[in-house]
């Protein structure tokens, strides 16, 4: 009976060694191993689901670069300023008394490029006032009309010059609305 | 005949011989429960081990997919960016040249017909309502892009002015064209007949894009003539 006892006692013994050993040393690793296990089987779900976006993210960098060539090829410029003075010089024609009498520019006051949108775009109106004939003046509007910049032709007044009749020269006196469109940058608050 | 054995172990001897064992016990319990712990221990840190190199590979390939998620995102705001810049442009920019239209109606001209006035309006302007129209007024709302058109001028007969109007008529964008009078003048001592027709342009429709590289008309053959008629 003695010695049975002590059996036991051995075997309780090697039990509770087992038992210490398995929560102190076994069971957090195995706990950590099945968390990280979990985590893996995440990540490849999430891996797998996602696999097309490779393909997506080379079809959007298609977009964009055609969209950028249709604005680079058919979009003209909108400067971030008017520059009113540097159009001035481009449209300006030699007065020289024989095919160009006259010619005025006025500068306006900036207004939305479009009235009722709340784009940032806006517009500065320009006035042509010439006494011409019609080939100057047709070429200011040609002129006007094929810069790199965004340049609005708002009205043509084109009316027989009869004061020059005398002088045999068939001239116009006209009238050319232009409107100069540029992109004004957003100014910062309480700057 | 009947062997009985003899026991001369002394009693101090045989106890110390039974602890020895039972000391053997209880070492051999817990070695070998050591040894399982060992084995379940090291077992489990290779699983570990294992499993933590596989969540580094899943993360590398995570990060790939996020990194290509964000680039799409990305790629997708900078499209929305340009397209809202080609709609924007789209809304300000005139769809139609001037130059050609003005080049196009000059054209359209029959022979001996002269023009005195030009005046084409293609500014914004605002919405007019009638008294009967109903419903609020949007004082914000984008008014309709419009190009208006009066041509004044001279011509011999009135068949030069019907071909006039006929050829603008039959000439994109040219649709709604309007003979709004024609009356006999006296120019120079000879007979003709003034005339003023207008016409609209829908600028919100949509319009071939003019070809870049397509010659201007010829300034000889626009070249509105002085008239002398009074």
């Amino acid at each position: 009976m003695n010695e049975n006892r002590h059996l036991i006692f051995a075997i309780v013994g090697g039990l509770a060694i087992l038992l210490l050993g398995g929560a102190l040393l076994v069971w957090p690793n195995y706990r950590e191993a099945r968390q990280i296990r979990q985590e893996t089987a995440e990540l490849r779900r999430k891996v797998s689901d996602s696999a097309g976006h490779t393909g997506t993210v080379e079809r959007l960098a298609d977009e964009l670069e055609s969209a950028r060539a249709r604005v680079d090829r058919e979009l003209k410029l909108i400067p971030d300023a008017p520059d009113v003075a540097g159009l001035m010089r481009k449209l300006s024609l030699p007065v020289d008394g024989r095919t160009v009498l006259d010619q005025t520019f006025t500068a306006g006051n900036a207004c939305d490029a479009v009235l009722g949108e709340s784009f940032s775009e806006r517009s500065m109106p320009l006035t042509v006032d010439m006494q011409a004939r019609f080939d100057s003046v047709f070429a200011l509007i040609c002129a006007a009309e094929r810069m790199n910049r965004l340049v609005r032709i708002s009205s043509v007044r084109l009316a027989a010059d009869r004061s020059g009749a005398a002088r045999g020269m068939p001239m116009l006196t006209a009238s050319v609305g232009l409107e100069v469109i540029y992109d004004a940058p957003a100014v910062e608050e309480g700057s | 005949m009947k062997q009985h054995s003899i026991d001369l172990l002394p009693d101090s001897i045989r106890a110390r011989s039974q602890a020895g064992v039972r000391t053997g016990r209880y070492i051999t319990s817990a070695v070998v429960s050591i040894i399982l712990v060992v084995v379940a221990t090291t077992h489990v840190c290779l699983q570990l081990d294992r499993a933590r190199g596989e969540r580094a590979s899943a993360r590398e390939q995570a990060d790939l997919v996020l990194a290509a998620e964000e680039k799409a995102s990305e790629l997708e705001g900078m499209i929305e960016e340009v397209e809202g810049f080609i709609e924007r442009y789209r809304r300000i920019a005139p769809p139609l040249e001037i130059n050609r239209l003005l080049a196009t109606a000059i054209n359209a001209m029959p022979e001996g017909l002269t023009l005195d006035r030009v005046d084409l309006d293609a500014g914004a302007r605002r919405i007019t309502r009638s008294p009967r129209d109903k419903g609020p007024v949007d004082p914000d709302a984008a008014p309709p892009r419009v190009l208006t058109a009066e041509i004044a001028g001279f011509a011999p007969d009135d068949r030069a002015i019907a071909e006039f109007v006929s050829r603008l008529e039959g000439t994109e964008p040219f649709r709604q064209v309007s003979l709004d009078f024609s009356r006999t003048r006296d120019v120079r001592g000879r007979t003709a007949r003034e005339f003023r027709l207008s016409f609209r342009i829908n600028f919100e429709a949509d319009y071939e894009p003019a070809r870049a590289d397509a010659p201007p008309a010829p300034a000889t053959e626009l070249a509105l003539e002085e008239t002398d008629h009074e």
